[in-house]
C-alpha cells in the first residue's frame, strides 16, 4: 500500500482528553504525532501532501488554538474567537486544498460539542465526527480504530 | 228672551269657551275651577269675553258677570245695577254659583230676585254657558237686567227708548250679532269641528296616511270648507317642517299637484315672497290687489316687492286678486301660514276676517304641530339605524277585543323584526315581543302613562322576537299621540326601538372578562367621580379581606399603607394623566397585613370627555417581592413584572450556565477514564477475573456518571431552546447498540435486554420516523437505564416497536419490578420527580424521564406510563408515539 504507515496524528492541545487514546494507540503499535495547534497541523498536512510524511489516521480535534502558545505573545481575542472552528479548517485545508482524499489521509474529529453546523460541514467533506457529548464517544472512536487502523 | 237669541248666545259662548286643555272627567267644585282658571288659555279666553262685552255700549240698570266653570266670577260689569255692598255681591255670586252647579245654567232664569241690589227688589237673569257642543262648559255669562223696564224706570238713564223687556232683548241681540261677527262663530266653529274631527281620527283615511305613501296631514276637507266659509277661491296652508315649507293642503290644483314633492323648488323659492314676511313678522296681511305693486309696498314697507307667482293664481291676470295670510303661531313660533285668495268680484277681505282667522290659525297650527310628529316619520322613514313604529291604538280595547297594531313601520323596523312590511302592518303587536311576558311588561307600563295622562315613556329594556326567532334585546321609547281635542285619550303610540343586543353582549363579555381575571385572582374595580367604589370583584375582595359590600362603604384611599402612599400615587396617577399601566402600590388590608399590589389604571370619561371615575385591575404581588428578597434583589424597590422577570431570567441563564460548564468540565475526563478503564479491562483480559471485575465495576460507574453529565447537557440544551436538526432515525440500530453500553449492568442483576429488531423495523417500513439521532439515543438510554434500576433480578427488559393506530407510532419500553402507583405515573415525568420508592431503591436526580418527555415532544409525539393488565407482576410499561405524516426537519419549539 503506497504510503503504508503505523503513525497516527492527533491534533489536540488537551493531552488530558487524548491521554487514553495516546496510552490505546502505543499499546497497540502505533507512532503518534501529536500537534498542538493549527498552524502545526497545517505544517503536517502539507509533509503529507509532499510526501514528506504519511499517516494511517488523522484524529483531529474541532477546537485546538490557531499558533503555538510561544507564538502568542499576547492575549487575542480574535485568536481564541478562530480557535472555535481550526478542526474544520484543518479538515477543509486538508481536503480542498491540498486535495487530501480518505484514501491519502483518513480523518475523524472528535470534540467537545456537538452541533448541526459542525456536523454539516463536516459531513459535507464525509468526516466522521465523535462528539463528547453523545457518549460514549471515547468508546465509539476506541470501536472505530480497532476496526479501521491497519493492523500491524 | 227670543229663541234668536238664545242660540246666539250660546253659539258666542260656544266659541270662547273653547279650550284646549284635555277633557277630564270633572265635578264642579272651587278647587278644579281654580286649577282651570290658572290655566292662562282659559283666562285670557274668557276675559276676552269680559272684555266683548264690556265694550259695548252700557246697558242702563243692568249688569253682566261672567262666571268661570265654578261659577267664580272673572269679571263683574256694573251699569246701574249695584250692589249695595260687598256681602251683597257675594250673595249674589253665590245665587249664580247655586244656579251652575244646578245646572241651570241650561235655560233661561227669569224674575230672580236678587238681594242686596240697590235697584229694584225682582231682576230677569239671563245666563248662558260658555262651551261647546257636547264638552262641559267652561263659564258661564250672566246678565242681569231690572225686573221692571220701562221709560220710567230710574235705571235706563240715557237710554229712555229701551223701555221693554222685550226692547233690552232686542237690544242685546244687536250687540251680540256684533260680537258674533267678530268673532266669526259660526265659521270658527264649523272650522273646529272640522279640526277635531282630523285631530280624533274620525277621518276614515287617516290610517292610509300613515302607511308609506304619505305621512302629510290632509287637511283639505278642512280647506275646502274654509274656501266655502271665505268665499275663498285658493286657500292653502304652509307648514314649516325642519326648517322646510311643506304645502300641507290647498284647494289649488296646481300645488295639489305639488303635494308629492312637498321640497320642490317651487316651494323653496315661496319663502322669498310674501308668505316669508308673513312667517318673519307674524301678522296677518290684507291685499285688495295683490297685483298692485303700490299697495304691496304700502303693507310690507317695501320688504317684498311682489308675491310670487304661486303664492295666489289669478285666473286672470288683470283683475284684482285679493289676498288674505294668516301666520299659525304656536307659542313663540310661527309654524307655517294661512293663504287665501278672493278673486276681484267678491269685496276684499275685511279685518274682521283676518282677525275671526287668528283663533283657528292657532288652532291649525296645534294641529299640525301635533300632526308633526306623524309627519317626523317621513324623516325617518328611510332610517336604519333605528325602528320606527307606528302602532293603531296604545294598549287593548275593553274587553280584550281589539289590540294594538302596526300601522307603520320604517325601514329600520323591518331589519329590526327581519320582516317586510305586509308582515308587520296590521298586525297585532303582542306576536313580536319575545314572549308574553315581554309584552305585559310594556303593556304595564303603557297603561301607567294612559292612566297618568302623560305623552311619553322613560325607556325601557325589553325583548323582541328576531329575524331568526332569537330574542333580542331592544331599547323602546314610546310617545302617545294624545288628541287635545277629546276621547279617545290617545289613538296612536309611536314607538321608538333600538337594538341594544351590542350592549347586552359587551355587558355580558364585561361579567365573563370579571370572572375570569376573578379566577387568575386579579382584582378588579370601578369608581365614579368621587372614588367611591361602583363595582369591585371578588378577586378584590379576597385581596383586600374586606366583604364586597365594605369596599362599597369604605373609602378606596383606606386600602393604602399609609396617606403618603396614597398622596404619592395621587401625584403619579396625575403625571400619567389617569393612565397608570404596571403601577406597584402597597396596600393595608382588612386584618392590618401588608400586601404588595401591581396592577394598571385608568380615568373614565363621560360622554362629555369629563372625569366620571376610574377604573383598573390589579393582583396580589406580595410573594413575587417575597421571592426578589429570596434572590438576593433590593426589595426596596418593587421590581415591575418585567424586570422580575428579566432578573428570574438571569438568574436561569446562571444557573443554566453553570450546567453546562460543569457538564462540559465533567465530560472530557469522564470519557477519557472510561476508556482508560476499557483499555485496563482488555488488557488485564482474562488472566486475571478479579481485577477485569473491578474494571467493569468501574466502567459501569463511570458511565453512570457519564449519562448523567450527559442528561445534564440535553437538559441545558433543551431548556435553552437550541435548534436541532432531524434526520431519519434508525430505531432498531439505537436499540441494539444499548446492549454493549449496559452489558456490565444487565449483567450485574441477570437481566436481559430484548430488542424486537422486526417490529421496531415494521414501524418505518412506510415512513421514517425523523429524529434527532443522539437525543431520542438518550431517551433510549434514559428508560432502559430506568428498566434496569427498577427490575427485580432475572428478569427481561423488552423494546419493541407497534402500531398505535390513530395514537401514531409506539416504541415500547418494558420491565417488570417496582411498580410505580397509578397516581405517580404522570408525576415521573416532571422534572425533579422522584418517587418515595424510587428514593428508596436507587440514587437519580429526577431528569432522566423528564428528557425522555421534553425531547418526545419536541419530536411532536408524547410518552406515558402504564402497566400490563391482569398480572400480579404486571409489566411498567413506557411507551412513546411518534406522530404519523409529521415529517420535520428541524425541532418545533411551539409543542
Amino acid at each position: 500500500m503506497p504510503g503504508f504507515s503505523n503513525r497516527v496524528l492527533i491534533v489536540d492541545d488537551h493531552v488530558d482528553n487524548i491521554s487514553w487514546l495516546i496510552s490505546f494507540l502505543e499499546f497497540r503499535q502505533y507512532e503518534i504525532e501529536v500537534v498542538t495547534n493549527e498552524g502545526a497541523a497545517r505544517a503536517k498536512l502539507e509533509a503529507v501532501q509532499e510526501g514528506r510524511d504519511h499517516f494511517a489516521q488523522a484524529i483531529v480535534d474541532i477546537m485546538v488554538p490557531v499558533k503555538g502558545i510561544m507564538e502568542l505573545v499576547e492575549f487575542d481575542e480574535e485568536f481564541y474567537q478562530a480557535s472555535n472552528e481550526s478542526g474544520v479548517r484543518i479538515c477543509r485545508y486538508a481536503r480542498q486544498d491540498l486535495m487530501l482524499d480518505e484514501e491519502k489521509l483518513p480523518i475523524v474529529c472528535i470534540s467537545g460539542r456537538e452541533d448541526e453546523a459542525l456536523r454539516e460541514a463536516l459531513d459535507d467533506m464525509g468526516i466522521r465526527l465523535f462528539p463528547r457529548v453523545s457518549m460514549p464517544s471515547e468508546e465509539s472512536l476506541r470501536d472505530f480504530l480497532v476496526e479501521n487502523l491497519p493492523r500491524l | 228672551m227670543t229663541e234668536a237669541n238664545t242660540r246666539r248666545f250660546s253659539l258666542l259662548s260656544r266659541v270662547v269657551g273653547r279650550h284646549d286643555a284635555p277633557v277630564e272627567k270633572f265635578h264642579f267644585g272651587a278647587e278644579l275651577a281654580q286649577r282651570l282658571v290658572a290655566k292662562e288659555g282659559l283666562r285670557d279666553r274668557l276675559q276676552a269675553v269680559a272684555d266683548a262685552i264690556c265694550e259695548l255700549p252700557t246697558i242702563a240698570g243692568s249688569m253682566v258677570m261672567v262666571c268661570d266653570r265654578g261659577g267664580i266670577p272673572i269679571r263683574i260689569v256694573e251699569s246701574g245695577l249695584t250692589f249695595v255692598d260687598e256681602p251683597a255681591r257675594v250673595g249674589f255670586r253665590d245665587a249664580c254659583y247655586e244656579h251652575i252647579r244646578a245646572k241651570e245654567y241650561e235655560r233661561d232664569w227669569d224674575e230672580v230676585t236678587v238681594k242686596g241690589l240697590r235697584a229694584a227688589a225682582d231682576h230677569h237673569l239671563f245666563a248662558y254657558p260658555i262651551q261647546c257642543q257636547g264638552e262641559m262648559p267652561s263659564g258661564v255669562v250672566v246678565v242681569a237686567l231690572p225686573g221692571k223696564l220701562g221709560s220710567e224706570s230710574p235705571a235706563m238713564v240715557g237710554k229712555s227708548d229701551l223701555v221693554t223687556l222685550s226692547d233690552a232683548h232686542d237690544y242685546l241681540d244687536g250687540i251680540f250679532q256684533e260680537i258674533r261677527k267678530r268673532h266669526w262663530q259660526d265659521l270658527e266653529v264649523s272650522l273646529y269641528k272640522a279640526a277635531a274631527t282630523f285631530l280624533t281620527g274620525r277621518a276614515s283615511r287617516e290610517e292610509e296616511e300613515l302607511g308609506e305613501t304619505s305621512l302629510n296631514v290632509d287637511c283639505r276637507g278642512l280647506v275646502e270648507e274654509l274656501g266655502e266659509q271665505l268665499q275663498a277661491q285658493f286657500v292653502s296652508i304652509l307648514f314649516r317642517e325642519m326648517q322646510k315649507m311643506v304645502v300641507v293642503a290647498t284647494t289649488d290644483s296646481v300645488l295639489k299637484g305639488r303635494l308629492k314633492a312637498p321640497h320642490s323648488k317651487i316651494l323653496k323659492k315661496m319663502r322669498l315672497g310674501l308668505t316669508a314676511f308673513v312667517m318673519e313678522h307674524r301678522r296677518s296681511i290684507r291685499l285688495e290687489n295683490g297685483n298692485d305693486p303700490e299697495e304691496l309696498l304700502q303693507v310690507t314697507g317695501g320688504a317684498v316687492k311682489r308675491p310670487y307667482h304661486l303664492e295666489f293664481v289669478a285666473p286672470e291676470p288683470e283683475n284684482p286678486v285679493r289676498l288674505l295670510l294668516v301666520p299659525l303661531i304656536l307659542g313663540d313660533e310661527t309654524v307655517g301660514v294661512l293663504r287665501l285668495l278672493r278673486s276681484a268680484d267678491q269685496p276684499p277681505f275685511s279685518a274682521h276676517e283676518a282677525l275671526a282667522l287668528q283663533p283657528f290659525a292657532r288652532l291649525l297650527a296645534t294641529a299640525l304641530d301635533a300632526s308633526f310628529e306623524v309627519h317626523l316619520g317621513q324623516e325617518i322613514r328611510s332610517t336604519q339605524s333605528e325602528a320606527f313604529c307606528i302602532s293603531r291604538g296604545v294598549i287593548e280595547k275593553k274587553g280584550g277585543r281589539r289590540y294594538p297594531e302596526f300601522v307603520y313601520v320604517n325601514r329600520g323596523a323591518r331589519d329590526l323584526f327581519g320582516r317586510d312590511r305586509k308582515e308587520l302592518i296590521r298586525r297585532d303587536v303582542r306576536r313580536f315581543y319575545a314572549n308574553r311576558q315581554e309584552y305585559e311588561k310594556v303593556r304595564a307600563s303603557l297603561r301607567e302613562i294612559l292612566e297618568a295622562g302623560g305623552r311619553s315613556s322613560t325607556s325601557l329594556i325589553s325583548q323582541i322576537k328576531g329575524p331568526e326567532g332569537d330574542a333580542r334585546s331592544v331599547e323602546i321609547s314610546y310617545r302617545l299621540l294624545r288628541s287635545p281635542f277629546g276621547l279617545p285619550a290617545a289613538k296612536y303610540t309611536i314607538s321608538v326601538f333600538r337594538d341594544v343586543t351590542e350592549k347586552e353582549i359587551g355587558a355580558r363579555r364585561h361579567q365573563r372578562l370579571v370572572s375570569l381575571l376573578d379566577e387568575m385572582g386579579m382584582a378588579y374595580f370601578r369608581t365614579d367621580r368621587k372614588l367611591r367604589t361602583v363595582e369591585s370583584t371578588e378577586a378584590e375582595s379576597a385581596i383586600l379581606g374586606y366583604s364586597s359590600e365594605e369596599i362599597r362603604r369604605v373609602d378606596r384611599g383606606d386600602f393604602y399603607a399609609s396617606a403618603a402612599r396614597r398622596r404619592e400615587f395621587v401625584r403619579r396617577v396625575a403625571r400619567a394623566k389617569g393612565r397608570l399601566v404596571k403601577s406597584t402600590q402597597l396596600f393595608r388590608r382588612k386584618d392590618g397585613e401588608l400586601i404588595w399590589v401591581e396592577g394598571a389604571m385608568h380615568l373614565l370619561l363621560d360622554s362629555r370627555q369629563r372625569p366620571a371615575g376610574f377604573e383598573g385591575i390589579y393582583e396580589d404581588v406580595t410573594e413575587r417581592v417575597g421571592l426578589q428578597d429570596v434572590m438576593g434583589l433590593d426589595t426596596e424597590e418593587v421590581l415591575r413584572a418585567q424586570e422580575f422577570k428579566e432578573e428570574l431570567r438571569k438568574s436561569h441563564v446562571r444557573h443554566l450556565d453553570f450546567i453546562k460548564s460543569t457538564s462540559h468540565q465533567l465530560r472530557s475526563p469522564l470519557g477519557a477514564l472510561i476508556a482508560h478503564l476499557h483499555e485496563l479491562s482488555d488488557r488485564v483480559g482474562g488472566d486475571d477475573p478479579g481485577l477485569q471485575g473491578n474494571a467493569r465495576a468501574a466502567i459501569y460507574n463511570a458511565t453512570a456518571c457519564a449519562s448523567m453529565v450527559r442528561d445534564l447537557t440535553y437538559m441545558d440544551a433543551l431548556l435553552r431552546r437550541q435548534g436541532f436538526k432531524f434526520r431519519p432515525l434508525d430505531l432498531a440500530g439505537l436499540a441494539n447498540g444499548l446492549r454493549k453500553d449496559f452489558e456490565y449492568l444487565l449483567n450485574a442483576k441477570n437481566l436481559t435486554l430484548g430488542v424486537n429488531t422486526a417490529s421496531l423495523e415494521n414501524l418505518q417500513r412506510n415512513e421514517k420516523i425523523w429524529g434527532h439521532e443522539q437525543l431520542i439515543r438518550q431517551v433510549l438510554v434514559n428508560l432502559v437505564e430506568n428498566a434496569i434500576k427498577y427490575s427485580g433480578e432475572r428478569e427481561k427488559i423488552q423494546i419493541l416497536g407497534r402500531d398505535g393506530g390513530s395514537l401514531g407510532r409506539i416504541l415500547e419500553v418494558r420491565n417488570r419490578g417496582i411498580r410505580i402507583p397509578r397516581e405517580e405515573r404522570q408525576k415521573v415525568f416532571e422534572r425533579g420527580f422522584r418517587s418515595e420508592k424510587a428514593q428508596a431503591a436507587t440514587d437519580g436526580t429526577g431528569t432522566g424521564l423528564w428528557l425522555v418527555k421534553r425531547v418526545t415532544e419536541i419530536h411532536g409525539g408524547s410518552v406515558s406510563c402504564s402497566e400490563t393488565f391482569g398480572s400480579k407482576r404486571p409489566y411498567t410499561i413506557f411507551r412513546i408515539a411518534f406522530p404519523r405524516g409529521e415529517l420535520r426537519e428541524s425541532v418545533d419549539w411551539s409543542r
